[in-house]
């Protein structure tokens, strides 16, 4: 007895916990090295870029005919040439569409795969879209719900009430309307709202192609809470709490707080704006940096992040909240709850 | 004889409490990356101003691998008017200079080596001489053995937005697991090491180690520090500290990852080991005090980072305390505590405690989809005993090194990508 359980002890303490990781030691059939994508470089417009490559090969410069072809993806693909310019209302396209020249869809229109438009694509209410690749410029009628992502070359305009799916870029405007919601925009500007009009942003007005130096790296202040109105700081501001910024000031460096940070209105930062909590930029401010925040922004009604010519980002872990006319040159991004209000 | 019997006890209760520590250390940071909330890290921002980067590769006789890092750079996604590479050739005897010419005759605006065959040899030595010839704000490291991905600048050069970060460390992951046990072993080290300790403590705002490669420092701020101590076998640890001290944040990029060549043999990575050891344990000697003194972090920044300080340490105290613990057997006085406290507490500790590191190392796989793999974790207990042999001989370095003041000579480690290409040749 005394026998047994010795050898049994000895089996369930040096042996038992081995088997496996000699059977792993030697077949090793998990043994490569962690993948790494040694090709990958971070661009908001990735997933446009790599359909149009490929279906630029599929298509090898030649001008389909209407009618339906495969195409090899992952897996075959049926392509459907789209004849019409217009899609009647209540469709539902269950195949990759090509619209060789320009595309409009009327109400209630649903598309299962993606979408190529060589033109311009004006897309109707209600309609559902998996994802739209377009050369031109695009407009989404309201309440439209994008299930996965948005790229034009030209502009983008999106009625209200629309969901914008997982990424919605633009080479050029991206204007997002009231109710939209989003996880990630990106264009030269992102403007909420409906106006095209330029930001009435104060700063905006004093120093549009001024260029700000960087403030020296030690120039820090570390224990302010609030920044007077009206005043000037030509320092850089790391605090360990909340912040608080007073209206019409100017701050010539950057911000980084571990606790929420509150602009007040008409307010210039020419640095990056870094926060542990949440960060409420008021009414027609100007930020030339970053901003971004483990918790929520909020970026006030006619503000600016970023200047023409610059791409710069907006990053909420939480949430991002675009008001009315506000502007963004560059990208926003987050990742839970983005909202125009 | 009493006395030493009393100093002994003493020394076994000590070694309880600072292995408990460690053991709830391990447990808090892998509670945190199961359950915790996630900190981001600042990959998502894309900013066209990204500052000019310098690219520092410290090489010592790297002919074998010095082709494929360099190719790798010429690939790199950034500005290349602001990008610029500089392989320092320190003291190599084999074909590197003739290696290095050939490319910076090739693309001369983007690499531009630096020969030293004269002054001080070593690593941080050489990257002194370096910092003086960069002109990138931002300076990155890699080792000659290393293999970066195109995007990975961007991913580090991106965490100086931040205006309180000083250093950023990224994740490294070795491309040689499939050599032996031991490579697999490493394999699972910086699994737990990088997924778990360094993005829990990223995570909970303590303290991140700059590791001086796949990481970068900002140029100026380093040399307003006095650059790089010579001396220090760890001056990537003592980097981390110097920064902490003066109110500077390491942050910790786990998205930029990068391969490397891990030790292929034992005896490779017992002086790697050893070395590592002596250097750290310097660290701690010189930067215990100025922490606890230090007003620019908070108390559980100091506590992480007094932690992170002695992580050599525990070693040579277990160590020493096994020895300890056999001197009291044999003298009959092993009875320290008696009760059902105490009892529970060995039973928790034996359960949880000294499988403390093997959780970290599991939760490290399981984040990373690794999952056969971590049947090899029981095999990391022959690491335990070798690592504990071999960092105790490097914590009694560091202590000869400080009471005699003898210098430190940098060895660096050996490489084996050459002989691998030899092997798959055959």
């Amino acid at each position: 007895m005394i026998v047994f359980l010795c050898v049994r002890f000895l089996v369930f303490s040096f042996v038992w916990p081995f088997i496996g990781g000699w059977r792993e030691m030697y077949a090793a059939n998990d043994a490569i090295p962690l993948f790494i994508n040694m090709d990958y470089m971070k661009d908001p417009r990735y997933f446009a870029i790599s359909f149009r490559r490929f279906f630029k090969n599929f298509l090898n410069n030649e001008d389909l005919r209407p009618g339906i072809y495969e195409l090899r993806f992952s897996k075959p693909e049926k392509v459907c040439v789209l004849e019409n310019s217009v899609l009647s209302s209540e469709r539902t396209l269950d195949v990759i569409a090509y619209a060789p020249r320009d595309l409009a869809t009327e109400n209630g229109v649903s598309f299962e795969k993606e979408i190529y438009v060589r033109g311009s694509a004006a897309i109707g209410q209600n309609n559902d879209l998996r994802a739209l690749v377009c050369d031109g410029d695009v407009s989404l009628a309201k309440n439209t719900v994008l299930r996965r992502w948005l790229d034009a070359e030209g502009n983008i305009s999106a009625g209200e009430g629309c969901n914008l799916g997982v990424s919605l870029t633009s080479g050029k405007e991206c204007l997002v309307a009231a109710g939209c919601v989003f996880r990630r925009l990106y264009g030269a500007p992102v403007k909420a709202g409906t106006s095209r009009k330029k930001s009435f942003a104060l700063a905006a007005r004093d120093d549009e192609e001024r260029v700000f130096p960087p403030p020296p790296l030690g120039a820090k202040e570390r224990q302010l809470e609030e920044i007077w109105p009206y005043s000037d700081t030509r320092f850089s501001v790391i605090t360990p709490n909340r912040l608080w910024v007073g209206a019409n000031s100017r701050i010539l460096g950057h911000i980084k707080t571990y606790g929420n940070l509150n602009v007040d209105d008409n307010v210039l930062i020419t640095g990056n704006v870094f926060a542990e909590g949440d960060i409420v930029i008021g009414q027609f401010c100007k930020i030339l940096g970053d901003i971004f925040a483990q918790g929520s922004v909020s970026i006030g009604e006619g503000s600016q992040v970023g200047r023409p010519g610059k791409i710069k980002s907006v990053v909420g872990n939480q949430t991002v909240f675009l008001s009315s006319g506000a502007a963004v040159y560059g990208y926003v991004t987050t990742e839970g709850d983005g909202r125009v209000l | 004889m009493e006395m030493a019997i009393v100093l002994m006890k003493c020394y076994m209760l000590f070694t309880i409490a600072v292995l408990a520590i460690y053991t709830a250390r391990h447990f808090i940071f892998t509670i945190n990356r199961l359950f915790g909330k996630q900190r981001i890290y600042y990959h998502d921002i894309i900013d066209s101003d990204l500052r000019p980067v310098t690219i520092l590769i410290p090489m010592h006789n790297e002919e074998a691998v010095c082709r494929d890092i360099l190719e790798r750079m010429l690939l790199i996604d950034y500005d290349f008017k602001k990008f610029e590479v500089i392989p320092i050739n320190d003291f190599s005897e084999d074909k590197t200079k003739d290696i290095l010419e050939e490319y910076a005759a090739k693309h001369p605006d983007v690499i531009k080596p630096l020969h030293r065959y004269a002054g001080e040899r070593g690593k941080p030595a050489a990257l002194n001489e370096a910092l003086q010839k960069a002109r990138g704000d931002i300076i990155i490291i890699f080792d000659a053995d290393y293999l970066p991905p195109r995007g990975i600048i961007k991913n580090i050069a991106v965490c100086f937005n931040d205006p309180e970060v000083g250093a950023v460390m990224g994740r490294v992951i070795p491309v040689n697991t499939r050599v032996n046990i031991l490579t697999q072993l490493l394999d699972l080290e910086r699994s737990g090491g990088y997924q778990v300790d360094q993005q829990a403590r990223w995570n909970m705002r303590l303290v991140p180690q700059y590791g001086g490669t796949v990481g970068g420092f900002l140029r100026q701020v380093v040399l307003d520090l006095g650059s790089f101590n010579v001396k220090m076998l760890a001056e990537d640890t003592e980097l981390t500290f110097r920064l902490t001290l003066n109110g500077w944040k390491v942050a910790y990029a786990n998205r930029a990852e990068c391969y490397e060549e891990a030790p292929e043999s034992w005896a490779v990575r017992a002086r790697q080991i050893r070395r590592w050891s002596r250097g750290h344990n310097d660290v701690m000697f010189k930067y215990l005090l100025p922490l606890l003194r230090s007003d620019y972090i908070s108390g559980r920044e100091k506590a992480d980072a007094i932690l992170l300080a002695g992580v050599y340490v525990v070693p040579a105290i277990l160590l020493s305390c096994m020895v300890v613990s056999m001197a009291l057997f044999f003298l009959g006085e092993m009875e320290i505590f008696a009760g059902v406290f105490f009892l529970i507490f060995i039973g928790v500790y034996n359960t949880f405690g000294n499988f403390a590191p093997f959780y970290q190392v599991g939760t490290g796989c399981l984040l990373d989809g690794m999952k056969q793999r971590t049947l090899l974790i029981p095999f990391l207990l022959f690491n335990f005993y070798f690592y504990m042999w071999y960092t105790s001989r490097g914590f009694a370095d560091a202590l000869l090194d400080r009471l005699t003041r003898r210098r430190t000579i940098w060895q660096k480690t050996a490489r084996f990508r050459a002989k691998t290409e030899e092997q798959k040749s055959s």
